[in-house]
């Protein structure tokens, strides 16, 4: 195992040190004293293991096309951006932003997430343990979003496809997002999942998906649109 | 970018919050690298403090400062001059609203802030420039507004500078980030209603705003809620007065605010390093959600 100690040391210093440890072939890669700084661990390209052992700032693992990432602590905004395959797990809370345009791969965040979370998202799985604000989900394309709490309105806004699992209350679905019945294997699916990570699964869950009528221009629904844009 | 911070110690006697907003100031100075400032709000005093940044040059600023006291007559107390300013303590019972003409009317003099509890001071340059000249940190306060700025839509002069006073209400002032898009909307209305501008930035129709909505009576958090309905633009704005500290957040959440309030401190900042640079690695850090207002007292 390699301990890198971010103190006392640059940003580019401590993504050349984690570099050269992927290069070197490291099993696991532990942080320490992160101190919430900016930029850490992108564009990770080798499978490892990595423990941040405290809170960051924004744009953790953003850009990386593996990883394997825990953050013992808090992420500011945009962790896990563009993540194209592994897992990224946020013990705490995060900013805005989680996981947008994710591609593959899976991004958990324990705590609540902030605005914007799996915008654009082409792939890949969302979880948020507890509440997620508002405009995410927006123009999602593809993958899933699991929320085990609340979520702001506008969640899902002109989605075109994928599926977002709501626990909790949404005071407003945005522009053509429509209920549908959870299948008892999607039940199943999401319960296993989060047993996965340890975070309790929600009472009931509703399956929100595209309503499709976003995909061609009507001018019969003319008042949709004027919403949607 | 511009990046702002609010500090506010839940005990009403507690007086350490201008070290947290310096701590706040520095983790946000990459965001605003041109110009500083803070408000810092102690022990309500009886008499009223005036800040008067003074653009004059440095060689004559201090005949300046007393060429102002003289023609005061006896409603200057005390006078101690700082870096570019003269702050100016007021004999007891005066309108220190009725002697703003009087101050401004002096070449160079800029009335900035007037409170009873707020101490207003903003400068250009780094935060380590601005504590250097202003030693922030030993300054008694209980809650405090701070802001560095990157200017992008008004000149880079430390008029310009934030927080912004709302030159209407002692003791009320302003620190934003973002853009209000229909500020010249906001000025001409408030201009038919008699306000003045002193700036020509954009933020400024904020700290006008708010003045305006309580000088009719509304509560610092009713006035930031009707904020919310008719500013336009993304932002993010932190305001200030005698009956506490509240933050806002656009109802798009185009710009960003993350804090920390359970506990003792109550912490808010542009971004989240200036909020754990205060409240800890570990304190349990969230974003304010969109269109949201707090305020606490």
């Amino acid at each position: 195992m390699v301990v890198i100690d971010c103190l006392g040391k640059n940003t580019r210093e401590i993504n050349q040190e984690i570099r050269a440890a992927l290069d070197a072939g490291a099993a696991e890669i532990h942080l320490t004293n992160p101190q919430a700084r900016h930029n850490l661990a992108v564009g990770l390209r080798r499978p490892c293991r990595m423990v941040i052992e405290g809170s960051v700032g924004n744009y953790c693992a953003g850009l990386a096309t593996v990883a394997d990432l825990e953050i013992r602590g808090n992420a500011g905004w945009g962790v896990a951006e563009n993540l194209v395959s592994g897992r990224v797990v946020v013990h705490g809370n995060a900013g805005t932003a989680v996981g947008a345009s994710l591609r593959g791969g899976t991004v958990v965040v324990a705590g609540d997430a902030g605005t914007r979370t799996g915008n654009l998202m082409k792939g890949g799985t969302i979880i948020v343990g507890g509440d997620l604000a508002a405009s995410s989900a927006f123009m999602m394309q593809k993958g899933t979003l699991i929320v085990c709490g609340n979520a702001g309105y506008a969640l899902g806004d002109s989605m075109y496809q994928g599926r977002i699992f709501l626990g909790g209350e949404c005071p407003e679905y945005g522009s053509d997002v429509v209920e549908m019945p959870v299948a008892d294997e999607e039940l199943t699916e999401i319960h296993d999942l989060l047993l996965g990570y340890g975070i309790p699964a929600p009472r009931r869950l509703r399956k929100l998906v595209s309503g499709k009528r976003l995909w061609n221009f009507s001018t019969r629904e003319r008042s949709l649109w004027r919403t949607a844009l | 970018m511009c990046g702002i911070a609010g500090v506010m110690i839940r005990d009403p006697k507690a007086t350490g919050a201008s070290g947290p907003i310096t701590d706040m100031m520095e983790a946000l100075q990459r965001r605003g690298p041109d110009s500083a400032g803070v408000a810092l709000y102690g022990e309500r005093q009886a008499a009223y403090r005036v800040s008067v940044l003074l653009t004059n040059p440095d060689a004559e600023r201090a005949e300046a400062i007393d060429a102002l006291v003289r023609e005061l007559d006896g409603a200057v107390a005390a006078v101690r001059t700082e870096g570019i300013y003269g702050f100016l303590e007021l004999a007891r019972n005066l309108d220190p609203m009725a002697l703003v003409p009087a101050i401004e009317n002096r070449p160079g003099a800029h009335v900035v802030g007037i409170g009873q509890s707020m101490m207003l001071v903003k400068d250009g340059g780094s935060v380590q420039e601005f504590e250097d000249r202003y030693a922030i940190r030993s300054v008694a306060s209980r809650y405090a507004v701070g802001h560095t700025r990157l200017a992008t839509e008004s000149r880079v002069d430390p008029m310009h500078a934030q927080p912004l006073w709302s030159r209407y209400v002692p003791d009320l002032c302003v620190a934003h980030n973002g853009h209000i898009t229909n500020d010249q909307v906001l000025r001409k209305t408030l201009m038919t209603k008699g306000y003045r501008f002193t700036t020509d930035n954009d933020s400024e129709a904020i700290s006008v705003y708010l003045a305006d909505k309580v000088l009719q009576g509304k509560s610092l958090r009713e006035a930031m809620e009707d904020s919310l309905r008719e500013l336009d633009g993304a932002f993010t704005y932190i305001a200030a007065s005698l009956e506490g500290i509240g933050v806002a957040r656009d109802p798009f959440a185009f710009k960003p605010l993350a804090g920390v309030e359970p506990g003792e401190l109550v912490a808010f900042a542009t971004e989240y390093p200036a909020v754990a640079a205060v409240a800890g690695y570990n304190a349990s850090v969230s974003e304010l959600n969109a269109g949201e207002v707090r305020v606490w007292s």
